[in-house]
């Protein structure tokens, strides 16, 4: 799990620390910057992947979109995240010259032997617990991106398999998601582009598995079927099965390319929560989704196996967390007046945890102004950073 | 005719509390009465008609205590796990008050069925140095969310007593200029306890030539004070729905 992320300047974000547990929720104002801390933390992963150029490619976007306005002529990117496994605390450290495509220099410390890196890739020298030598090979992102698994410590890999295997669906689109396209095995893709292709490739039992979670939100769903297309993509149906007064009943098997958004939504949801992935990254989980399954939607996200980050702007969604949860998990983005993006547990400033004692979270949320959360959060802020200076 | 009356207010220094201290809900013995709990004593005195009071005589007011905190839990365990809450409308007058709102309503159930005839729910106004003028709305929204949490509960005796910026500013009136120019206080104290000479607690001290106020001499400042010399648009707001509240329910006032 990731536990920790510090930014040094990626759009908004700069000098920009958020702490994260299992299940988060982040909510703020529009242009706050709340997509923005997911861009940067697939932007982490295609690092650590090597493959920047397609996480660009996909957004189309061009190296210099990620440079922070406040420092345009800053050609590095320094990340400190922190992880933490089986009780156990690891630090990567990582400075990326977006430039020259790779990371300059590169740390990962075990928390608790921190004196002895795992990994340190630096003036051109790699060094890990197999010894030390001259980095003479190119590379893109991370070093970890490269080296072979027989030659990295069972952490490191434990670590850059993590990093590898975060799946953002910041740019989920049900139009995308219809469109069928084949893959191999694999992600869905950060816009649910191969949906169908991933359900294809299920077996009869996943197929199930799949139809009786979706079920769960759309009773009325008894069926998930695929099938190819001659022109080599995919197709999927979904049938339903409706009652007649006299008890008989009448099935309809309906193309994706006519089922609602919400449906697809979901079905995309729940099929990522079937997958290898570590941490799950979702912008706006409300969109095309009918208050009257949002509760489930909740249930589904807090008791994913995967770590999970989600933007809201609905109230709804706050107010299905139970208030110990909302505690840790709401985390209140908001720019300073100096346009920098800043993270902190809502029910952390005084405010909001005032209003948390009479009422739900989402209706907190509804209480308060956000602008004026923001100003408080900013004066504890400042607070903290005068007592750290003495 | 009122024989049982429901108070909540923030703690002892305000309306009193359980006089163990323990109790969220308290009544008669049981409660400990705060020196703005005498206020509200004097001013029934002074307003309910004489039939009522002689009633007293032989029968004394019943008094029930509930804490905030008691009516806030009330209020969440009819919202809890059910993601519902009430939508905030187009010019919604009530966003920043909506705890409360439901505290009043709650308060509002239970004096229904305590069969209390008055119910009073006392907060202080607080507010920040922008609500330091005369035409901040911040403690009329508070009255209309109070109100709006009573007539949620269906309790149509149900009045807010909501100073501006505290309490102690009533005390100020009286003792800073005699009297006079008190409204002005509402434009010019701190809402803000911990705000260095200008928090109400420490200017009515400065006043009183004590260091600090307790509660014994808040206690007797109120038993002194004229009530009819008073002129603060939050005290006003208070009497006239006092005065109200008691013409519904007893059918007349005392003037």
């Amino acid at each position: 799990m990731i536990t920790k992320i510090k930014i040094s300047a990626f759009k908004s974000l700069v000098d920009f620390e958020i702490e994260l547990v299992k299940f988060n929720c982040i909510i703020g104002l529009n242009g706050a910057g709340k997509s923005t801390v997911l861009q940067v933390i697939s932007y982490i992963s295609a690092i650590m992947k090597g493959d920047v150029d397609t996480w660009l490619k996909d957004r189309g976007w061009d190296n210099s979109d990620v440079v922070s306005n406040h420092y345009p002529s800053r050609e590095t990117l320094t990340i400190d995240a922190d992880f933490k496994f089986n009780d156990k605390n690891y630090t990567w450290q990582a400075v990326y010259n977006w430039k020259k495509g790779f990371c300059i220099s590169e740390t990962i410390i075990d928390a608790s032997k921190a004196e002895q890196n795992l990994l340190r890739v630096y003036q051109g020298k790699l060094k890990t617990n197999k010894g030390e030598q001259d980095v003479y090979f190119k590379y893109s992102g991370s070093i970890l991106s490269v080296l072979d698994d027989n030659i990295i410590s069972f952490e490191l890999k434990k670590i850059r398999d993590f990093i590898i295997q975060i799946a953002n669906h910041d740019l989920l689109s049900p139009k995308v998601m219809r469109s069928g396209q084949y893959a191999k095995q694999g992600n869905l893709d950060s816009a649910g582009k191969y949906l169908i292709s991933y359900v294809h490739h299920l077996d009869r039992n996943a197929k199930d598995i799949v139809k009786t979670r979706i079920a769960e939100y759309f009773p009325q769903v008894i069926k998930i079927e695929t099938a190819p297309l001659e022109s080599g993509g995919l197709r999927m149906f979904i049938t339903e099965r409706f009652y007649e007064d006299s008890g008989e009943h009448k099935d309809f098997k309906t193309d994706a390319r006519h089922i609602n958004d919400g449906m697809l939504r979901i079905l995309n949801i729940l099929v990522n929560q079937q997958l290898d992935s570590t941490f799950q990254l979702f912008d706006e989980i409300e969109n095309g989704v009918n208050p009257e399954i949002t509760e489930k939607l909740m249930d589904a996200f807090t008791r994913a196996p995967q770590q999970t980050l989600v933007t809201t702007h609905s109230p709804m969604v706050l107010n299905y967390l139970e208030d110990s949860v909302a505690e840790q998990s709401v985390i209140f983005v908001y720019k300073r007046k100096d346009g920098k993006t800043r993270a902190k547990k809502l029910f952390e400033i005084p405010s909001a945890k005032n209003k948390l004692e009479d009422l739900a979270p989402g209706e907190a949320m509804v209480d308060l102004y956000l602008e004026n959360v923001a100003f408080e959060a900013e004066q504890i802020e400042q607070i903290e950073q005068e007592e750290l200076s003495n | 005719m009122i024989s049982h009356i429901i108070v909540s207010g923030e703690g002892p220094s305000d309306l009193g509390g359980s006089c163990s201290g323990q109790s969220a809900l308290s009544r008669d013995e049981d409660f400990e009465k705060g020196p703005f709990f005498y206020l509200i004593e004097r001013m029934l005195n002074k307003y309910l008609p004489e039939w009522n009071k002689d009633i007293f005589e032989t029968v004394p007011l019943s008094i029930t205590y509930v804490s905030h905190g008691y009516l806030g839990k009330q209020a969440k365990k009819i919202v809890k796990g059910q993601g519902k809450y009430a939508l905030a409308g187009k010019n919604d007058e009530h966003k920043g008050n909506v705890g409360k709102l439901k505290q009043a309503r709650e308060m509002g159930r239970l004096a229904v069925e305590h069969g209390c005839q008055l119910a009073i729910y006392f907060h202080d106004t607080d507010g920040k140095n922008k609500d330091k003028n005369l035409t901040s709305p911040i403690q009329s929204k508070i009255v209309k969310a109070v109100d709006q949490g009573f007539e949620r509960g269906e309790m149509n005796a149900g009045i807010a007593m909501i100073p501006k910026p505290t309490s102690e500013a009533w005390l100020i009136c009286s003792c800073k200029n005699n009297y006079q120019h008190c409204e002005t206080l509402e434009a010019t104290l701190s809402g803000n306890d911990r705000s260095e000479d200008n928090a109400p607690k420490k200017v009515l001290a400065n006043c009183l030539g004590v260091d600090d106020c307790d509660n014994e001499l808040l206690t007797e400042k109120i038993n002194n004070i004229d009530l009819d010399k008073i002129n603060m648009p939050s005290f006003n707001q208070f009497k006239d729905d006092l005065k109200s509240a008691i013409e519904i329910v007893c059918g007349s006032v005392e003037n």
